[in-house]
């Protein structure tokens, strides 16, 4: 199969390029400005890469065996390499942002805040009100924090949280153990643990149930208790009391732990007929359209797609998941309008199938410059699921979890699932349309796992 | 004369400095035109060594990485003379084009996208940074951490693959909105 320009480049700057390949790119290059262009910037961070990677490590590259010993250079060079070392620490130093943390994910969170709060933007120092939605932070020190609106907190540091109301989750791992969260009532000091913590806005105490390791409240009242793995409190203006019974504590049963995967930009649309690409596509919207041909002129063949169809693609990383240990599956998905086409000439509801690609290499599309040609088929692929979207409420999240798109995940061997949607309900004019992971305003996709826990 | 009286004379300090402040830029415009990193590197040494004896010629620090392109260019060429008698490197004319359009690369384009390509790196697992770093490191780094987590380095290579579509994806995504 002909290789594209990226397969090419990939191969090329990796050494694992033939000579037949190396034709071929020079061929392309020399007729393609842009493919240069593309080529220039491999280099560059080809040459950024290898720079961190041996930062990373403290390698200093070694002269090969074959190569004319330079005492002299090789003294200059060594120690031109320390002294860069020295110099990108410095700079690095100065240059840290008040960053405490970024938001990892965003699920239809709604924020009141000055500072971004998109996911993958970056927090400081500073209160927050998340009036809906759940938002995984992650601080710099390593904890994680899952909260679920309406909650408000005050950041202050990467250690430390003052925690006005909310419901929230915190996992907090050897690197942030004596992480802070301070609530009306007292202080948690982590020990290096998961635990939940629930407090309303009317409440008139505060509940916690640790889930694993320990945690000490600090009361008010002076008062200092550990709470280990399985166990909870309740503290109040008063008193703090413990118990052993986690499921006893209403909102805060002991939930199963959730995993939740964005795509990370693996997702794109596809357009039948690759010319009306660059116009008629939008980054930040899954686009998805199946047009009746009885209303395409010039077009008698019924198998072939409408010159305007679209389907989008996207695929989750699983590579790190424990796919053995997934006990529920959802993927959420939130329809936008697009704002392209009429509303008015599509069927009332229009029904929509989620597919899954084939676990081999026809899963391995490029994210950006792919072709329809060159797409994962749908006929190859596997409906996990359909849903509904009515002409009416083009904008609506919709939730798949169905046992077909469980054991197709569990079912995965190479470290990414990917998926296709397709528009099921022939229609006219209409592109339907699904937030990716860059619309400003809508999540884009998210694949939530519940996880069992440890035997 | 009186042009060389002005000229402001460059010591050994400000030599090293410049040579610090220059060479990510050096090396990305070498690694255009070499086939590897083993090139470059040999390349660089070369070329440092002759811009060392030559800093003479530099009229001002504003002018060190355009001269400094120009050096590791002749080098560039000459060692691709030498390697086109062993196996396929790019030809004469593309080499050209290449160096060409990298000299015209800003540096500032360039740091820009090494911030981001740092900030997209940072939103990585450590085990997919490592993965993402080793083949830089040595030869069979890839086989070592697939041995190492029980899997093939197939898999691996596929799996580095998609992260890096992620971080070329992350990096645009960043350059877009800066």
């Amino acid at each position: 199969m002909t290789k594209t320009d990226q397969e090419l480049l990939d191969c090329y700057f990796q050494g694992r390029a033939s000579d037949d390949e190396i034709a071929e790119l020079e061929k392309r290059m020399l007729a393609d400005k842009d493919l240069r262009q593309r080529y220039l910037h491999e280099a560059m961070c080809e040459t950024d890469l290898r720079s961190l990677a041996l930062r990373d490590k403290e390698v200093i590259p070694m002269p090969q065996a074959d190569r004319k010993p330079r005492p002299a250079v090789a003294l200059f060079a060594g120690a031109a390499a320390a002294v860069l070392v020295l110099a990108t620490i410095l700079l690095l130093k100065d240059d840290r942002p008040a960053s405490v943390g970024r938001i990892l994910f965003s699920e239809l969170a709604g924020w009141q805040s000055d500072q971004p709060t998109i996911a993958g933007a970056e927090f400081g120092p500073g209160t927050y009100l998340l009036q809906r939605g759940v938002a995984t932070l992650g601080f710099h020190s390593g904890a994680e924090m899952v909260l679920e609106g309406p909650a408000k907190i005050e950041v202050v540091s990467e250690m430390q949280v003052i925690f006005d109301y909310g419901n929230a989750s915190f996992h907090v791992p050897e690197s942030a153990v004596g992480f802070q969260v301070d609530t009306r009532y007292g202080q948690i000091v982590d020990h290096g643990t998961r635990f939940s913590l629930s407090l309303n806005q009317d409440d008139q105490e505060a509940r916690l149930a640790v889930r694993e390791g320990e945690i000490a409240i600090h009361h008010s009242s002076g008062e200092v208790k550990h709470l280990f793995t399985d166990e909870t409190a309740r503290i109040d203006e008063k008193q703090l009391r413990s118990g052993s019974d986690p499921t006893a504590e209403g909102g805060l049963d002991a939930r199963e732990p959730v995993v939740a995967l964005g795509t990370g930009g693996r997702e794109t649309s596809i357009i039948y007929n690759d010319q009306y690409r660059k116009n008629r596509l939008s980054p930040d919207i899954l686009m998805v359209k199946h047009v009746d041909h009885n209303l395409v002129k010039h077009h008698p063949d019924h198998n072939r797609p409408a010159p305007v169809d679209r389907r989008a693609l996207l695929a989750f990383d699983v590579s790190e998941i424990d796919l053995e240990k997934i006990a529920e599956a959802r993927l959420i998905l939130n329809a936008v309008p697009t704002g392209l086409g009429m509303v008015t000439d599509m069927p009332k509801i229009s029904e929509f199938g989620l597919y899954g690609l084939p676990d081999d290499e026809r899963e391995q599309w490029p994210s950006s410059g792919l072709r329809w040609a060159n797409a994962p088929k749908l006929e190859e692929s596997m409906r996990l699921a359909t849903f509904p979207v009515p002409r009416a409420e083009l904008r609506a999240v919709v939730i798949l979890d169905t046992p077909e798109l469980l054991d197709f995940l569990k079912a995965d061997q190479s470290g990414e699932v990917g998926f296709m949607i397709h528009c099921e309900t022939p229609g006219s004019t209409l592109v339907h349309g699904f937030a990716s992971s860059q619309h400003r305003e809508a999540a884009g996709p998210v694949l939530e796992l519940v996880m069992k826990e440890k035997n | 004369m009186a042009d060389n009286l002005d000229k402001p004379t460059l010591t050994e300090a400000d030599f090293m400095r410049l040579l610090l402040q220059h060479e990510n830029a050096l090396r990305a415009f070498a690694r255009s035109l070499l086939p590897d990193w083993d090139a470059v590197d040999d390349v660089l040494q070369d070329a440092s060594v002759i811009m060392w004896q030559k800093l003479s010629q530099l009229d001002d620090e504003e002018g060190f990485l355009p001269w400094g392109k120009v050096i590791v260019r002749f080098h560039c060429y000459r060692y691709l003379e030498q390697k086109k008698r062993k196996g396929a490197v790019f030809s004469n004319e593309l080499v050209a084009i290449l160096a060409d359009e990298a000299e015209g690369i800003d540096e500032a384009e360039h740091g820009q996208r090494r911030q981001a390509l740092e900030t997209c790196l940072g939103k990585l697992s450590q085990s997919q940074r490592e993965l993402v770093f080793a083949p830089y490191l040595h030869h069979g780094r890839i086989i070592e951490l697939a041995e190492h987590g029980g899997t093939s380095a197939n898999a691996l290579y596929k799996k580095l693959e998609r992260l890096r579509d992620r971080l070329r994806h992350c990096v645009k995504e960043r350059l877009a909105h800066t």
